[in-house]
This record gives structure tokens, C-alpha cells and sequence, in this order.
């Protein structure tokens, strides 16, 4: 017989005592969950810094929690205006403050080339700023600015937020925000925290490390550089770009964790030019080869020739890791390749010196091999 | 135990709710939020617990730009999972699975479901810690919270969107749609409510249900569907067998399009389908399975869910009379073909009459149709509903009326296309009498671009309008790399010739786009207003130059039915798989280039009587005389 199947909810007797005792804390929930999932666009309040509309009273029936880390953390971030402004360049994005003497942590993009970088900032206020450096790998960059913001995001993280965690973005997408107006605040959850690196080939980005995925549609024309938020208000990353995966055709929404950005964020502060150093290179100096370790694969007869071996020669590095004729080659380093095309790029990427590994299909047979040059 | 405790929780959750809805008539000061949200870690727990039961999917073989991965959701520990079947309608070469530890191993592709969009695939068994135990979906109500998986992005941790059920029975009545982010991040996973139990199977659904990607247009929207957990297992053991599921289809057709309608008879019935010979035309539908049927969407909403091979019990309304009719659905109908008397026919007011016929035809000039194969024939659609499908090499039975006598005639049927019959000559238009053409400028305020209605009337008796009795209006959409003023003469001419109404079209800019369609559909409206003499004739699209891209693009929008279209440059369109045109519209889509384009191919597969002739476009006033001949003969 089988085991029910469903998930137990061992914190249904917690849940039971936290309900009936705590009300407060329960109709916060509810409230909560009744739009979790739901994508919240601040009315443009237009008030360029009235503080009695800051103040206004929360009311029960939108939830309490949220305003008010909106309310404090919403003036943290600003508008950005640079170059662009043509095809589908748009000449704005968001970016926050990091410090109390008015660095900003925007994304690195053409936004930021020219000399005169300006800023609006919660109250409408408007000042330039200069470009003090940035990372070229995650695309991040700091603003110096002479402002004194009312408030700024610590680049301080413990912890990773795990799948679930009910987040705020807040960023100006789409320039919906004109003029003096505030920027725009979305609620969803984060969807998965993994690398960008899992969606590999499919996406055409430099920043291959973790990332937070999310379930609401922030990565927008104007909101790279935006703030990412628990509930609470505490920032947890900063809003990447428009992120298209070029198989599906579909976006993908992501940002970069506070940790990431604080390690970087330093890197870039450690070097005297403002550009942080990179890890190393894609290309591999030297790349692999398989006929240098005894395989040849079937002739290429259209694009879509599969990966299937010709021939292996005997004692060499791909026979003694067991590769035979026929097989068919559907993974190299545990990355899916259709195609022989797809099979000699990947390769390419690989250094000589370094392990190959080979996902094959012998008739109905899966196999990893892997060949040590 | 746990049923207990989830009744338990659901009352509770009602408790609340009436907590909340007493605070809110109260003040309530900001508090904090408590540092475990449940919600938050109720999904965290279901992400963990549910990881097991989602693979991710790789595929090869596909057409290039086709997306490799997508997500599975294993439905029971025999190796059986489902995941959406928007590009794998086929077993593709090679499907590779990874599970929720990164162990990789193969899978053979089962069967298709159409009706529904999924496939079911077939892996060797191996532990999973949990599956998703089928949720009860009377008791899922709408503004539930419900979390859509996915495994599209890492094969080791699911990936979540939360929202809540939007409404139930959505895209005739297979769905449960939920606000939950639904793409294709997640296509081919599970929808499952807060206990972690299976709500349906993420999938893009359309209420087109031949297009059922078109749902991809609504990713991330906010308008996901899933399909119902209860639908797919009715299917399931059949599926297991690898027999696919095919939208059944009954041959039969309304021309009313209004889904509120309760006026929707039969307008059109396929030779050979299952309704031919047991449905009529003019049959009303009134109940399915002795369930009445209110409005057409009524009838829509069980018919497709409906697959081959299911028997589809229809109670009908026959003159006065209820029927009760049983088809037995089928997966395709068989391609019809049209036929020709090779007559030219006039509708005149009792009926019928043969103008002229081929030499080899015993038909003749003056006979007066009366009936075809015992059916009494009194207008054209008739005669063609009536010669659809008619088996090849058999000659039909006409009865005419020949003076004073009532012949019975054995006529043999041409099959091909009018402009491959041997003898032309009769084929020649009778003289009329004499007409000029009128010219009306048909404008819709909004377009910048109008258009030039042409229409032959009669000299002198009152600007009446003369037509050939068969003639369909012409939509012609003109060449934009020509000037309107020097071809405006050629079509004044065509008009007169051949005692056709011409609507002259022009491009909103300088050349055609796909925007012109719309603007294109108001000219033709506004001409039907303002001359009703017209409104009932088939229309035909002639495309001269480069408008033959949009012309094409309107033909297949299906949003009108079309009796022709003639090209002179082929566009480049994906093959045409599956034509629904309504079989009594005869369409005759005649494309002259240097070769024959793919899409053609594909509808002459289908039997759509579409031609290609290789001939020079420059002889295109021959052409345009074929073909507007072809559409006036019988």
C-alpha cells in the first residue's frame, strides 16, 4: 500500500496555536498570501516629497508590513538618466544607495557613458553624478553623488534568501515614474536561487554566477539596477537586466544577491582605475581537440548532423575511455548538444589540458565517459 | 491523520478570514512581520518535497530554435511522466531525463494528447521520495493559493511561482486557470495546491483548440492553465498503451460564429465524416447526451473534450421532430475534392439554368437543373454541397428540365481544375448587355488610404447594377510599386468583361503590411454596407506584385471565407498543416511563379483545390481571365 503521498504539514499544530493567539500576526499573513504572487505598481503619488503623504495611515485591508518597508525603503532608490534614448535603448534605468555619502549601486550599462550622469531621487531632487567604477563581469557600477540620502542599503548580507521568500522590487520600469515622481514597487517570490549558469546556451549574458530567479516580472526597459527586497525592506540584490533566453523566446527575471555585489562592490573599490579585476578568461588558451585524442566524428552533411562517431583509434585517450563508432555524443561537461556543430563549438571552450566529459547514447544505453588527455 | 489536519487548517484558514474581516472595521496599528512567514515556508517546504517528483527534460532532433529543456512531472513510480507537448507532437530522437539527485537516463516518447496538450513519456523506474497525490478538484475553489513547479531552469531544485486559482473549468472545460506565472520556465509541470497535492499539468491552452501554442502569447501574464488532474487520468491508461489522443471530430459545421447564439444550425456537413448521412443540414442541436445545449459555447464545451474515437450523442431538432444521433468521432476526415459539371450556370428565379457546357458533357445550353442524384437543386451552394466528395469516376444523376421534357442525364465529372479541361471555348462569357462601370470611392474615416469599388451597371435603366450570376467580388490588392493611375484602366475592363464588382485596394504606407489586413477588413465591411446588392457574393482575393504576402496572411487568419486567390509572387509561409476552411466555400487559390511554394503544396495535399502553373507572370491578363473563369463555372 502506498504512503499518502501529499505533503505533511507538521506546522499545522504550531499553525493552530499561532492563529488563534496571535491574531495580528495571522491577518498579516492572510493578507500577505492574498497577494503574493500578485504585481503591485505603487500609485505615482507625485508629491515629490510631501511627507504628510508618506505618512499616511496604513490601511488593514492592503496589509500593513508592506507599507511600511516600502515606505522607508522606497526613498534608498533613484532614477538614473544617460545616453540612449533610440531603437530600444532606453536612456534610463534605477540604481540605490549604498552609503551615507551618496554612492549608488546602479548596473553597468551605455546609460552611464557620458560625463554628466543625472539623478532624480525619491523627492524629485535632481543632481549629477560621476561613474567612480564598476565590474565588467557581473556589469555593476558605483555613482558618487553629493547627496546625504535619507536612506541607504548596507551592503552587509549572513545569508542566501531561499525559494519562497516573499520579496519587493522596487525600480523605475518602464520610465513610468516621469519627473518628480517615485519609482514603482512589485511584490512576488523568489522562484529559485541557482547560477545563471543553469540556464547556460540558452542565455547570452558574461555573469554566469547565482542568482536570485523571480516569480515577478521585474527585469523591465528602465529597471536594471533597482532594489530587491525582503518584506522587511532589507535589500537582498539588485535587479538585473532584460534577460532573454534564446531558445524559448520568453524572459527571464532575475537579480544579483547582496553578497555577490558586496564581494564585488569591493573589488571594484580595491583597484585604483575603478575596474574590477575578472576571474579569468571563457576562451582557454589552448583548446581542446578531438582528433588529438583519437575520435573523429561523422562528416557534416547539413547543420543538423548529429554527433555521431565515425571512428575511435585504438589505444588512444578516447578509446581507453571507452568511446566506440556509433555513438552518439549528447552532452560535453554535462552541457546538451544537438548537433555536431554544437559538439566542435563546446569543445572549443574546453582547454586541452582539462578533462573531457561525454554524455553519449550507445542504441538505448546512456553513458559518461569521461577522457583524461 | 492528515486529512483531520488539513480539515482542520481549512476551518481555521475560514477563522481567520473572519478575524481579518472583523479587524478591518477597526483601526489597526503597523506591526511587524513575523520572522516565518507560514506562507513562505510552507512553499519552501513544498519546493523540497515535490523536488523529487519533477525531472528535467532534454531533447534532440528538434528544428532548430525549438527549446531542448523543458520540465516532466512524474505521475507514478513506474517511470511514467507528462510534460506539455508544444513541440515533441512526435517522438523526437533522443529524450534524456534528469532527476532531482543529477542522475541522467533515457526515455521513449508513449503518446500524444492533442485535446489536452500534453505527452506522456516512459522512463526506467527510480526512487522518488514523493509525488504529487492527486488533489480533490471539487474541493479547490477559486482565490485558493496554488504553486506552479518547474525544472527548466536546474535540474536540482524545483523552481516556484505562487498565485492563486483564478477560475475553474476554463478552455472548454479542461482547465484550471491560476495567476500563478505560468511560461515556459515552467510548462510541463505541476500546479499544486498548498499540500503539495496535483491540481493539473501547466500547459499552453488556447480556446482556438487547433492552435493550442497560440496559450504561449500568455506567459507570465497572469493567465496560466493547468490542465485538470481528472481529465488526464481518464486518458491515462490508453495513453500508457501508447495510443494517442486526437480531437475528435464529427464533420459538421455552424455558420454561426457567436458563442452565446442559441441559433445554431447545421450549416455544413463533411462527405464521408461521421455525420454525414446521420446529421442534416438545417439540424439544430439541443442536448449532448440528453444534457440540453443552451448556446453554442454550451455545445463547444463538451464537444471539445471530446477525442476519436469517443461517441458524441447528439439530440437534434429536424423540422418540428427531436432525433437522438450517435457519431463516433474520428481523428481526421477525409480530404474532399471538388467537381465540376463543366457548366457554366446562371442563378435564375426558379432555379438553375446551364448557360453553356463542355462539348463532352451531355448537359446544354437552356437546361434547367432539377435535381442531382434524386436531391431537388435549387441554388448553387446546393449544387456544390451536392458534388463535394462525390466518388471519382462515377458519373452523377442529373434530372433537368430540357423545353417541355425531363431529361435524366448520366454526367461524367471533371476533377481538374478549369484551366486543364481540353476544350475552352465554351467557356468564353455569353455576351451581356451593354454595362459601364461605375466607380465609388469607399473611405473609412480613420484610414488614410481608401479604396475603389468598381461595379457594372446597366446604360440608362437607372444605374442598375449588372452582374454575372455567379461572379464574386474581387478584392484586388494592388502592386505598391506601381502607380494606382496606370493599371486603374486594365481593371475597369476585367470589371466590364467579366460583370464582376472590383474593390481597387491600395497599402496604408508605402508597402504592404501585416497591419494592412485590418484596414483591408474595414474597406470591405464598409463597401457591404453601403451596397447590399453585393454582400451575399463570395469573395476572392486577386494580389498583384508584393501584396501577395498579405493576401496570404488573410486567407489564412480564417477570420473570413474566401471562394479564391490568385498570386503572381509567392510569400514564404510555414506549410499549411491543417485546413479548416468549411467545405461548402469552394476555394480556388491559383499561385503562378517560377516555383512551387511549400504552404501550396501542403493545402494540395489536403485536396484544397489550389493550383500552380509555372507560366510567365508576365501573361498575367491570362491568368487573372483563368482564374475568374475557374471561379464562375460549375
Amino acid at each position: 500500500m502506498n504512503k499518502p503521498n501529499s505533503l505533511p504539514c507538521p506546522k499545522a499544530e504550531r499553525l493552530i496555536i499561532a492563529l488563534t493567539c496571535l491574531g495580528l500576526l495571522c491577518l498579516n499573513s492572510i493578507a500577505s498570501i492574498s497577494r503574493c504572487a500578485g504585481q503591485i505598481q505603487t500609485p505615482s503619488d507625485g508629491s515629490g516629497g510631501n511627507s504628510a503623504n508618506e505618512n499616511r495611515t496604513a490601511t488593514p485591508a492592503t496589509g500593513l508590513s508592506l507599507e511600511t518597508a516600502v515606505r522607508q525603503s522606497r526613498p534608498g532608490v533613484v532614477k538614473i538618466y544617460g545616453a540612449g534614448g533610440y531603437q530600444s535603448l532606453e536612456a534610463y534605468q534605477s540604481g540605490f544607495f549604498i552609503s551615507e555619502d551618496g554612492l549608488i549601486l546602479t548596473a553597468w550599462s551605455y546609460v552611464l557613458d557620458p560625463e554628466a550622469i543625472r539623478i532624480v531621487d525619491h523627492h524629485g531632487k535632481r543632481t549629477q553624478a560621476t561613474l567612480l567604477g564598476y565590474d565588467p563581469e557581473t556589469e555593476i557600477a558605483i555613482l558618487e553623488t553629493k547627496l546625504r540620502p535619507a536612506h541607504w542599503f548596507p551592503l552587509k548580507q549572513a545569508t542566501r534568501s531561499s525559494v519562497g521568500t516573499r520579496v519587493l522590487a522596487i525600480s523605475n520600469l518602464f520610465n513610468v515614474a516621469i519627473g518628480n515622481e517615485p519609482v514603482s514597487v512589485q511584490t512576488g517570490i523568489i522562484s529559485a536561487v541557482g547560477s545563471l549558469d543553469a540556464a547556460q546556451r540558452a542565455l547570452k549574458v558574461s555573469y554566469h554566477g547565482p542568482v536570485y530567479f523571480l516569480d515577478a516580472v521585474t527585469n523591465n526597459p528602465g529597471s536594471s539596477g533597482g532594489a530587491l527586497l525582503d518584506q522587511h525592506g532589507a535589500l537582498l540584490g539588485m535587479l538585473g537586466k532584460e534577460l532573454q533566453n534564446a531558445e524559448g523566446g520568453f524572459w527571464i527575471n532575475y537579480a544579483i544577491p547582496l553578497d555577490v555585489l558586496a564581494e564585488r562592490v569591493q573589488r571594484i573599490q580595491d583597484r585604483q582605475d575603478g575596474i574590477a579585476e575578472t576571474d579569468s578568461s571563457d576562451q582557454p588558451l589552448e583548446s581542446a581537440d578531438l582528433q588529438a585524442v583519437g575520435v573523429t566524428l561523422i562528416p557534416r552533411l547539413t547543420l543538423n548532423t548529429p554527433a555521431y562517431i565515425e571512428w575511435v583509434e585504438q589505444e588512444s585517450p578516447g578509446w581507453t575511455s571507452g568511446l566506440r563508432p556509433d555513438d552518439l555524443i549528447l552532452k560535453v561537461q554535462g552541457n546538451l548538444t544537438t548537433t555536431r556543430d554544437q559538439v566542435v563549438a563546446a569543445i572549443k571552450k574546453i582547454d586541452r589540458f582539462a578533462p573531457l566529459q561525454f554524455t553519449i547514447r550507445r542504441d538505448q544505453e546512456l553513458l559518461i565517459l569521461t577522457i583524461t588527455p | 491523520m492528515l486529512s483531520a489536519i488539513r480539515r482542520t487548517l481549512h476551518s481555521i484558514q475560514l477563522v481567520v478570514f473572519l478575524i481579518a474581516a472583523a479587524a478591518a472595521q477597526a483601526t489597526v496599528t503597523p506591526v511587524t512581520v513575523a520572522q516565518d512567514d507560514p506562507l513562505q515556508q510552507q512553499i519552501q517546504r513544498l519546493a523540497e518535497h515535490l523536488n523529487g517528483a519533477l525531472v528535467q527534460i532534454e531533447i534532440t532532433g528538434l528544428p532548430e530554435g525549438q527549446p531542448t529543456r523543458r520540465t516532466g512531472t512524474l505521475i507514478d513510480r513506474e517511470g511514467h511522466l507528462l510534460t506539455h507537448a508544444t513541440g515533441l507532437e512526435q517522438a523526437p530522437d533522443t529524450i534524456l531525463i534528469t532527476n532531482a539527485q543529477g542522475q541522467q537516463q533515457l526515455a521513449t516518447w508513449l503518446a500524444v494528447d492533442h485535446v489536452r496538450n500534453l505527452v506522456l513519456l516512459k522512463t526506467e523506474p527510480f526512487p522518488i521520495p514523493a509525488l504529487c497525490e492527486p488533489a480533490d478538484l471539487t474541493k479547490i475553489q477559486p482565490g485558493q493559493t496554488v504553486v506552479a513547479l518547474g525544472k527548466m531552469l536546474d535540474a536540482g531544485q524545483v523552481h516556484v511561482s505562487a498565485g492563486i486559482v483564478s477560475a475553474k473549468g476554463r478552455i472548454w472545460g479542461k482547465a484550471t486557470q491560476t495567476d500563478a506565472k505560468v511560461s515556459p520556465l515552467n510548462y510541463g509541470g505541476p500546479l499544486v495546491d498548498l499540500q503539495g497535492r496535483l491540481v493539473g499539468i501547466l500547459t499552453p491552452l488556447a480556446l482556438n483548440i487547433r492552435q493550442n501554442n497560440e496559450g504561449e502569447q500568455w506567459y507570465d501574464s497572469g493567465v496560466g492553465f493547468a490542465v485538470d488532474i481528472g481529465q488526464i487520468a481518464d486518458r491515462l491508461e490508453l495513453m500508457k498503451q501508447g495510443l494517442s489522443v486526437s480531437m475528435g471530430l464529427g464533420g459538421f459545421q455552424f455558420r454561426q460564429s457567436n458563442w452565446n447564439s442559441s441559433d445554431f444550425p447545421i450549416s455544413s456537413i463533411h462527405p464521408g465524416s461521421p455525420a454525414f448521412g446521420q446529421l442534416k443540414l438545417g439540424d439544430q442541436i439541443v442536448a449532448i447526451d440528453q444534457q440540453p445545449v443552451t448556446c453554442l459555447a454550451d455545445f463547444y464545451d463538451r464537444y471539445y473534450q471530446m477525442a476519436a474515437g469517443d461517441l458524441l450523442t447528439v439530440t437534434v431538432e429536424r423540422q418540428g421532430l427531436k432525433e437522438n444521433v450517435q457519431l463516433k468521432l474520428t481523428d481526421r476526415l477525409l480530404p474532399f475534392q471538388f467537381r465540376f459539371l463543366a457548366a457554366q450556370i446562371q442563378q435564375t428565379a426558379t432555379g438553375l439554368e446551364v448557360l453553356a457546357a463542355d462539348t463532352g458533357n451531355s448537359l446544354r445550353a437552356g437546361d434547367q437543373l432539377l435535381k442531382i442524384d434524386e436531391q431537388p437543386i435549387g441554388s448553387r451552394s446546393e449544387l456544390r454541397q451536392q458534388l463535394i466528395g462525390w466518388p471519382e469516376d462515377q458519373p452523377v444523376n442529373v434530372q433537368v428540365q430540357r423545353a417541355d421534357k425531363t431529361l435524366e442525364l448520366s454526367v461524367a465529372l471533371q476533377n481538374l481544375a478549369p484551366w486543364d479541361w481540353q476544350s475552352q471555348t465554351w467557356l468564353d462569357l455569353p455576351k451581356q448587355p451593354k454595362t459601364t462601370v461605375t466607380t465609388h470611392a469607399i473611405q473609412p474615416a480613420e484610414l488614410a488610404q481608401g479604396a475603389t469599388l468598381m461595379l457594372p451597371t446597366v446604360e440608362g435603366e437607372g444605374q442598375q447594377t449588372n452582374l454575372n450570376s455567379g461572379a464574386p467580388v474581387v478584392i484586388l490588392l494592388r502592386d505598391s510599386l506601381q502607380s494606382s493611375a496606370a493599371v486603374s484602366k486594365q481593371w475597369t475592363d476585367l470589371s466590364d468583361e467579366f460583370q464582376i464588382p472590383i474593390l481597387v485596394t491600395e497599402p496604408q504606407e508605402k508597402q504592404w503590411t501585416a497591419d494592412d489586413a485590418d484596414c483591408l477588413e474595414k474597406m470591405i465591411q464598409q463597401t457591404m454596407v453601403r451596397f447590399p446588392e453585393i454582400q451575399d457574393r463570395p469573395l476572392a482575393l486577386l494580389a498583384i506584385g508584393d501584396a501577395s504576402k498579405i493576401a496570404t496572411l488573410m486567407l489564412l487568419a480564417e477570420d473570413r471565407q474566401w471562394s479564391g486567390l490568385l498570386l503572381f509572387q509567392s510569400p514564404a509561409t510555414e506549410p499549411i498543416e491543417k485546413w479548416t476552411n468549411q467545405t461548402e466555400q469552394r476555394l480556388m487559390i491559383l499561385s503562378v511563379d517560377e516555383q512551387e511554394p511549400g504552404w501550396l503544396a501542403s493545402l494540395k495535399q489536403q485536396r484544397v483545390p489550389a493550383w500552380f502553373l509555372s507560366e510567365d507572370a508576365d501573361n498575367r491578363t491570362l491568368m487573372i481571365n483563368r482564374w475568374l473563369r475557374a471561379l464562375m463555372v460549375e
